[in-house]
């Protein structure tokens, strides 16, 4: 079995070890023989996205979002009809943001999204900076950290990812965290978010391989004891570390 | 008075901070002066009879002072030096009032301080100093900083403040492009044409800074530093004033390279280590030339010059040899990698990763670091310490190291205690410790009286 992922803008949306989740995905599928194969979509390429089995995106800053933002613009109705068919896709941070209908700056500024998910944002003053815990319906108990100005909120169509049991989420307020349509997963918990909730990973590789091989297919447990060590060391520093605020 | 009242609380509690080993105890004493004296560090900036010279950038401050520091005192001016590493302007008021005398006044000719990136518009602002140097620009604590552009331009705010000249780092597209409003004189330095090529760490800048379009490189050292040009507008690395060529990595921890200074090219051996030190080298020798020293007397200094503390420190616990290579952020840690990869003998890890406020509170960046390449190193164990322990044994996992040569230690004494009892005499022992935990471990083996507190080891 194989499987292709699209790794979208890795030289300017990889920002905090955000490769981290695609070396997790990587390593997840060669421990269980299944074949991995990452096609970097770069800015002003045309990338056939009929062949991806998986989507990837992380954090940028804001000058990687702005040169990000037009290119994407170009693939908008592709991407919006393969994930409707179930292309499954994580989605961190920046990446999160601009698949959703618009992001408004703090300065009023308006800068369109590709539609893909149900959600829009709006910049902030203050980022919110942390250690997050998350409760979440479909995978349990989530760890990861944010750090983010952008507000993101969710519209009738997608689902959260779960609850904010520590942290901010998507906006501070609604304490909700990310958001879930069909197959495709939006964050806030950047980083190495896969290797510390291992679950999700699998959930990923397995909604690839049913995506490409049109059936259902489950995974083969792995040996995850470092995977909770960790988890449960971030979910420590969850409640005693300090926060700064800039 | 005020002088006097602030000079004599930084002193009593420095003291005491000292007395009972709780660090090298200036920056608690200098927040408190700060806060009773707001405008004092400003105030005090008139007795330095020579001016003043703020280093910033991500890598490199401490040990690029440090050599500037020995090349003044070589030639007989008084300096103040913030040697501890605290480097917000606290840090800086304590360690000036630390050196004052009884009554609060000092006499130096010039202060040399390093200075943390995000304070450096402060610190600029109050102090006026002659020259600001900036290092380089990369990734590193995001949770405190929030993004590398945003570093850039509180550095480039800063500049303004430079009265006499602004030093850069050619090599560094984000670093050169710094400045362009200053009228100060700018100087850069730089590697010319690298003959060896560097472990993969990530790139934080691939576009032009000044317009977007992509960055080609003729030539890449690592991350982001090398010969860079923008096809669209123009931007590239500026003609470097102070340059290095013909880079040599020797067997016994030196460096051998040559020095090109405006045409006259001038051989160098070097007790420091690896690559980051020969861009100190030509940061803190394109510092000295810009203050009219002699470039033959700078090049002498430097070039006994040893390491500052944690920056490949050497010390032996009975036969067993043990090296710190402080590793903080991502470029540095690959880069150290790089350093380990050199080193022929036989070798096993210990690294430790805090999550502290100082280290930053995000651990993410170790999945930016390219410990793949420590795959095909021959090493029995890699002990993984420190608070956030558990992270780095999973990154080193997802590396592809069998997970029977990790072990989970927390607590920095017992893992040390541990590593060393499992190497061999012919063995060397890295330890790899980020910003809190190379000041941690340092402090357990001065206790051990393996090694020296660092405020004595200036």
């Amino acid at each position: 079995m194989r499987i292709e992922i699209f790794y979208l803008y890795p030289d300017l949306m990889s920002l905090y070890g955000d490769v981290g989740n695609i070396i997790t995905i990587l390593k997840r599928c060669e421990w269980r023989n299944i074949k991995c194969e990452i096609y970097e979509v770069k800015v002003g390429e045309r990338a056939d996205f009929r062949r991806a089995d998986l989507l990837f995106m992380g954090g940028g800053q804001d000058r990687g979002q702005r040169i990000v933002g037009n290119d994407l613009q170009s693939y908008k109705e592709e991407i919006k009809e393969l994930v409707e068919e179930g292309l499954p896709g994580l989605l961190i941070c920046g990446g999160y943001q601009l698949f959703g209908k618009y992001f408004k700056t703090k300065d009023g500024i308006y800068i369109p999204g590709i539609d893909v998910l149900d959600v829009w944002t709006i910049g902030g003053d203050r980022r919110m900076i942390g250690n997050v815990i998350v409760a979440s319906t479909l995978f349990g108990k989530l760890v990861g950290f944010e750090n983010h100005s952008g507000r993101t909120f969710l519209g009738e169509k997608v689902e959260p990812l779960g609850k904010v049991v520590k942290g901010y989420g998507n906006n501070g307020k609604d304490m909700l965290e990310g958001a879930i349509y069909k197959n495709l997963i939006g964050t806030y918990l950047h980083g190495p978010f896969l290797p510390k909730n291992p679950q999700v990973a699998d959930w990923l590789i397995a909604k690839a391989l049913s995506y490409r091989y049109k059936e259902e297919i489950s995974l083969e447990p792995l040996d995850d004891t470092l995977e909770h060590l960790a988890h449960n060391s971030q979910e420590r520093r969850a409640y005693t570390a300090k926060t700064v605020h800039i | 008075m005020k002088k006097f009242i602030a000079s004599l609380l930084v002193k009593s509690l420095t003291k005491s901070l000292r007395l009972f080993r709780l660090g090298g105890g200036t920056a608690l004493p200098g927040l408190l002066a700060e806060k009773i004296f707001p405008s004092l560090l400003s105030e005090l900036k008139e007795n330095f009879s020579k001016g003043i010279i703020l280093i910033t950038g991500t890598n490199g401050k401490t040990t690029t002072a440090r050599l500037v520091t020995n090349v003044l005192k070589a030639q007989g001016y008084r300096v103040i030096h913030n040697f501890t590493g605290s480097n917000l302007t606290r840090g800086i008021l304590g360690q000036i009032l630390i050196e004052t005398d009884f009554r609060g006044n000092f006499k130096a000719d010039f202060g040399v301080f390093e200075v943390d990136e995000a304070t450096t518009e402060k610190a600029a602002r109050a102090l006026k100093p002659r020259i600001i140097l900036v290092t380089n620009l990369f990734r590193d604590q995001l949770d405190r900083y929030g993004e590398l552009d945003k570093v850039a331009s509180i550095i480039n705010d800063s500049l303004q403040w430079a009265s006499e000249a602004i030093i850069l780092n050619g090599d560094d597209p984000l670093v050169s492009s710094l400045g362009r409003e200053s009228k100060a004189k700018k100087i850069f330095f730089g590697i010319i044409t690298p003959n060896f090529s560097l472990s993969k760490s990530v790139v934080d800048l691939n576009h032009c800074p000044l317009c977007d379009e992509e960055l080609a490189f003729a030539s890449r050292l690592y991350g982001h530093l090398g010969d860079y040009k923008c096809t669209k507008c123009g931007f590239q690395r500026p003609n470097l004033d102070v340059s290095a060529f013909d880079i040599k990595f020797n067997d016994d921890f030196s460096l051998s390279f040559n020095v090109n200074l405006k045409g006259e090219v001038i051989e160098v051996r070097s007790p420091l280590y690896g690559i980051f030190n020969v861009y100190n080298f030509l940061s803190a020798l394109s510092l000295c030339t810009a203050l009219d020293i002699d470039p033959k007397s700078t090049i002498e200094v430097l070039s006994e010059a040893t390491p500052a503390f944690g920056r490949l420190e050497r010390f032996k616990v009975d036969s067993k040899e043990c090296i710190i290579l402080l590793a903080k952020n991502p470029v540095g840690f690959s880069i150290n990698i790089d350093t380990v990869k050199r080193d022929r003998r036989k070798k096993n890890f210990l690294i430790i990763l805090n999550d502290n406020l100082a280290d930053g509170t995000d651990t993410s960046w170790i999945w930016d670091v390219d410990f793949e390449s420590l795959k095909e190193e021959d090493f029995r164990f890699a002990i993984c310490s420190g608070i956030r322990a558990e992270d780095m044994a999973l990154r080193l996992k997802y590396a592809g190291i069998p997970q029977s040569k990790l072990e989970i230690i927390n607590d920095v004494k017992q893992a040390f205690q541990r590593a060393v009892s499992l190497i061999n005499d012919d063995e060397r022992l890295y330890i790899l410790p980020n910003y809190t935990a190379m000041l941690e471990i340092r402090g357990y083996l001065a206790r051990e009286g393996l090694l020296k507190d660092f405020w004595r080891s200036q």
